[in-house]
């Protein structure tokens, strides 16, 4: 067997084990619940969640804008590290791409999930105003999902072509990447155009990631709420994009490496650089996280001091705490020493990480909505307080579940590690041709 | 067993019926209805009656809504002539436009009596009330003293012709919920029974138009008494709703023009690019065929 073959083999998509399968079933199970539990709500209306008139956004915007940080990741690797040139990244940009087009998918269907009438979908089209930052968000999150599956998609095809060859004594799977190599064959227009197009997303997803951002945090601050009348949002939420970016890429790359034994492509070093990714993103995130939370506590309104108060030391203190020491000064510490940023203790901070920022998102929404300047009149007292239904869970998991569910396919079929690229850089094939060895 | 005496069954029949009278009576006491009636008269236009009805409720004066009551004209010999009904609305007020009303008829130093009648009903037992009046001359004008607008007004008793002195009077600019005091809250009339009030500038009014009423409010003998003058000379009013216009918070019609150019460039630059890139995958896909070719 050549070292092409040898590559090929070890980099083409593999059958679930047993396990794998597992996992599918588990998070279908979830998927199918949560349906089950939209349904319902459908049926009855959003009396079945806790969102009343205080809350009107509750876990599901949370969860949306936690899937549109993690989309981040997308252009952050794929992107940056691009068109940086930097070696290192080629096994970990296809992972990259992946989560983002995952979590983007995620976002768009969430929002959804979200409304009172889904049925009226169509009117946040028709009634659309290019003044509201809804629409806005409607527009990006749509422009997002098409650059997240050109950037995925651009880079597979000489892959997918080489998955047509290695699958030949499978027809019908042959067939299916043939298809969607697009008849790949590697010639030079091809390539040229290839190149020309995946430059040209390269540079245009960054300024689109960044408006994603900006847009999904202009959502909260160009509404008059204690805390999220901010001009600090717009960079505050691209410094948490690029944390919980981060940190679910090394989630991903770590249980990826671990099932597919990818060791000898995803090597310490990757994850010694991710953890120093992280480190940064971390340390970036804290600064605008001071930024604010510390520096209104010096002058700001009675208003604004009770909320900062309610998460200081009131009924939010323990999830405020927990997302800041657990999602921002633990990595740091932890990461800053060489032991905290090998692959096991990198992935159990990162998956720290990830839960914190979920979490973070929550913090972000509720108790701004349960502090507005003027108390709401004739409402029940118990208005004043939110903890999602049983119903809100169950459609949240399952969305959670869905952007694994996604992820997991895609890694099922798709080649993890770019195959041609590699073997490119390893030096077995010049120009998409093997070298005779 | 002894037998009970008649004398205490009889008693004892007598309580329970004198009991049952006690209840029952507690049962219809009705509330008392306090009237209170206040008579306005708008010089050259119309005279009404304006009444309260109110009872003494557990937490103060409440409003009587939905009575209805009889206004009667006071005539010589304590004669009536009724002049129609009217209910209270929800407040308890009942504004009564006097219409055919007879002149100088009653037997009392005023000119006018009215009566105001309410006959009871299940909660409330009758009442009434009643309020005398006589006319006023109250002209009201406005002159220009150096350059200045005044209104000027007069108080003079009709029947007599004589200037009324020492009179305090109102002077205020008709508004849509509450009128504006114009000058001092109050003015008294000189030996000449006049008042002069400058008008300050800037008044705004519909078309410039402005209406001043002079009043004299709730006088003994002559009620509330109003006359009103009209002025040209207020400033139109300028129409400041953004409501036409292009903001931020205006329907998707009138979005600011900077909000439909840029965010436009932007979405259709970066949708331009995304089209060519799926152009350019279709080159892919076609240039495999052109080397088939």
């Amino acid at each position: 067997m050549s070292a092409y073959q040898q590559l090929v083999e070890e980099l083409a998509p593999r059958k679930f084990s047993k396990a794998g399968v597992i996992w599918v079933i588990f998070l279908v199970v979830l998927i199918v619940a949560g349906v089950i539990a939209y349904i319902d709500q459908i049926i009855q209306g959003q009396v079945v969640t806790n969102m009343r008139d205080y809350a009107l956004w509750g876990v599901y915007i949370s969860n949306f804008v936690f899937f549109v940080a993690t989309s981040f990741v997308g252009s952050m690797t794929a992107a940056i590290l691009r068109l940086t040139n930097n070696s290192w990244r080629t096994p970990l940009v296809r992972i990259a791409e992946i989560i983002a087009f995952a979590a983007i998918i995620m976002a768009g269907i969430t929002i959804v999930l979200d409304m009172g009438r889904p049925d009226r979908l169509y009117h946040l089209f028709i009634n659309a105003r290019l003044q509201s930052p809804i629409t806005w968000d409607v527009i990006i999150i749509t422009t997002y999902i098409a650059i997240s599956f050109l950037i995925l998609y651009l880079p597979l095809l000489p892959d997918l072509a080489i998955l047509k060859k290695y699958y030949k004594d499978k027809p019908a799977l042959s067939k299916w990447y043939g298809k969607l190599s697009l008849n790949w064959t590697g010639s030079a227009a091809q390539r040229k155009i290839q190149n020309k197009t995946i430059q040209m997303v390269a540079v245009l997803i960054i300024p689109v990631a960044l408006i994603l951002q900006t847009i999904d945090a202009w959502l909260f601050s160009t509404t008059y709420r204690i805390g999220w009348d901010s001009t600090n949002f717009g960079p505050y939420f691209i410094a948490g994009a690029f944390l919980v970016g981060t940190g679910c890429l090394i989630a991903t790359v770590y249980i990826i490496r671990k099932v597919y034994k990818l060791e000898k492509y995803i090597t310490d070093f990757h994850f010694d650089r991710l953890g120093k990714m992280l480190v940064l993103a971390a340390l970036i995130y804290t600064y605008f996280n001071i930024n604010e939370y510390l520096l209104p506590y010096y002058t700001t309104p009675e208003a604004e001091a009770k909320h900062l108060y309610e998460l200081y030391f009131g009924h939010y203190a323990g999830m405020f705490w927990f997302v800041t020491i657990g999602g921002l000064l633990m990595p740091v510490i932890v990461l800053l020493f060489k032991k905290g940023r090998s692959p096991k203790v990198l992935f159990w901070v990162s998956v720290v990480v990830v839960i914190t920022s979920w979490w973070k998102r929550y913090l972000i929404v509720t108790p701004t909505l349960l502090e507005p300047f003027l108390p709401i009149q004739g409402v029940p007292e118990s208005w004043r307080t939110y903890w999602p239904s049983l119903h809100e869970w169950l459609i949240t998991f399952a969305t959670l579940a869905g952007a694994c569910l996604i992820i997991t396919l895609l890694v099922r079929y798709l080649p993890v590690i770019p195959v041609e690229r590699t073997a490119l850089e390893k030096g077995i094939i010049s120009n998409g041709k093997e070298e005779q060895s | 067993m002894k037998t009970p005496s008649p004398f205490y069954i009889k008693t004892l029949f007598s309580v329970l019926f004198a009991l049952l009278f006690i209840g029952q009576t507690q049962a219809q006491k009705k509330e008392r209805l306090r009237l209170s009636v206040n008579h306005f008269s708008v010089i050259d236009q119309e005279d009404y009656l304006n009444i309260l009805a109110r009872y003494k409720g557990e937490s103060g004066y409440e409003p009587v809504s939905g009575i209805s009551l009889e206004i009667f004209q006071v005539l010589a010999e304590d004669s009536l002539i009724s002049l129609g009904n009217i209910d209270t609305n929800t407040d308890g007020i009942a504004k009564f436009i006097i219409k055919n009303k007879r002149a100088h008829v009653a037997d009392t130093v005023f000119d006018f009596s009215y009566l105001v009648q309410f006959e009871g009903d299940d909660k409330f037992r009758s009442a009434d009330s009643d309020i005398s009046v006589s006319a006023l001359g109250l002209t009201a004008s406005i002159e220009i003293i150096d350059s200045i607008p005044h209104i000027q007004a007069k108080m003079i008793d009709p029947k007599t012709g004589e200037a009324l002195t020492e009179e305090p009077l109102r002077v205020r600019l008709k508004r849509l919920f509450k009128p504006l005091i114009i000058g001092e809250d109050t003015y008294f009339t000189d030996e000449e029974g006049q008042i002069s009030v400058a008008v300050p500038g800037g008044l705004q009014g519909e078309n410039g138009q402005l209406d001043f009423e002079v009043v004299l409010d709730e006088h003994d003998t002559y009620g509330t008494v109003i006359s009103h003058v009209t002025a040209d000379f207020g400033i139109v009013p300028t129409d400041e709703s953004t409501f036409n216009s292009r903001e931020l918070w205006s329907p998707a019609g009138k979005t600011p023009v900077f909000m439909l150019i840029f965010p436009n460039l932007l979405i259709f630059g970066i949708w331009f690019v995304i089209l060519l890139s799926f152009r350019n995958l279709l080159l892919i896909f076609k240039s495999k065929n052109n080397e088939n070719n």
